[in-house]
């Protein structure tokens, strides 16, 4: 499964996620691109495709996207 | 397709901040151009985790601040980079960890293994292989749980607080916090290398003996040594959450 997130990286915030089959990576690459041109004025924007059997997986590997600073202070 | 002069150009011109659409459209075609390789990369991986129970994912193509960042940061040309394309792998711990490590080596002999665990990178730690698939080079990112735990919460540090956490630079606290977790970490997943050299049936048979009124002086020594090693972990462990409790209250 293929994640395109847009994530401001001031606030540590995701402002944005969508979800693609494997088969639609080049559906998933236009869009990034667009978010991209969107997004070019401002920064602090992340624009980022990745890719995971599940989202649930994703979390794991990449949970700065998806936590707050709190959330990811052991606990 | 672009040269690789028209490339390092482009470089040029993102690193001074020219985000106009052909330039983004120019790094797009450049950075999808490492989706296959990626992929082949992260199928041969999953194709020889075994048991592990390792999670996996991947970036095919670096984000366009992460790759200004490191163009400012370092001395690096955009064609130079070796981490366009990257895969993640997390698991439990370190004898699992050099196990996939091996395992990727074996897979791609040529590769490059960067091993930041004894020697943090500013209190990152974890094994980086950059391997080459189809011509074009390939990061993998082999993690513990703890180390990649740490990760994550150094670049939400650096995403909230300062980016310059990363390099360790900026606020004083946030880089304290994060060097004693890192420290910690690491003591942690020592005890933990230290912990595995006993095997189960060694310790069951030990206690077994213990039961039985039947240890030898050795027996003794052994039986000790492994219970200080685990209390050690788990007072080590407890201090680090009092630790993260009193600075999410502060």
């Amino acid at each position: 499964m293929i994640f395109l997130l847009t994530y401001d990286r001031s606030n540590g915030v995701l402002v944005k996620e969508l979800q693609f089959k494997d088969s639609e990576i080049e559906v998933a690459n236009e869009a990034r691109l667009e978010a991209e041109i969107a997004c070019a004025g401002n920064g602090q924007m992340e624009v980022v495709i990745l890719k995971a059997e599940s989202r649930e997986k994703l979390q794991e590997t990449h949970a700065r996207y998806f936590k707050t600073l709190k959330q990811l202070s052991p606990t | 397709m672009a040269t690789r002069t028209q490339l390092d150009r482009l470089g040029e011109r993102l690193k001074r901040g020219e985000l106009d659409r052909d330039n983004l459209v120019a790094l797009a075609t450049f950075r999808n151009a490492f989706i296959d390789s990626t992929n082949k990369v992260a199928s041969r991986i999953v194709g020889n985790l075994g048991n592990s129970k390792a999670i996996i994912s991947q970036r095919p193509a670096k984000s366009t601040p992460s790759i200004i960042a490191k163009l400012r940061r370092e001395s690096v040309r955009l064609t130079q980079m070796q981490d366009i394309g990257g895969v993640r792998v997390v698991v439990s711990k370190i004898s699992v960890q050099n196990r996939i490590v091996e395992t990727i080596r074996r897979l791609y002999p040529s590769s490059r293994v960067v091993d930041h665990r004894d020697q943090p990178h500013h209190g990152y730690r974890a094994v980086h292989v950059i391997v080459e698939e189809d011509g074009r080079f390939v990061e993998v990112q082999v993690r513990t749980s703890v180390q990649n735990s740490w990760a994550q919460l150094s670049e939400k540090y650096a995403d909230v607080f300062d980016q310059r956490i990363k390099y360790g630079q900026g606020p004083a606290r946030a880089l304290a916090n994060l060097e004693y977790l890192s420290k910690y970490g690491m003591n942690l997943e020592r005890r933990e290398v230290a912990l595995d050299a006993f095997r189960r049936a060694e310790v069951n048979d030990l206690h077994r003996k213990r039961r039985s009124g039947k240890m030898s002086k050795v027996d003794r020594a052994r039986l000790a040594e492994y219970q200080k090693l685990r209390d050690q972990k788990r007072d080590s462990k407890q201090a680090m959450l009092r630790f993260c409790k009193e600075q999410i209250e502060k």
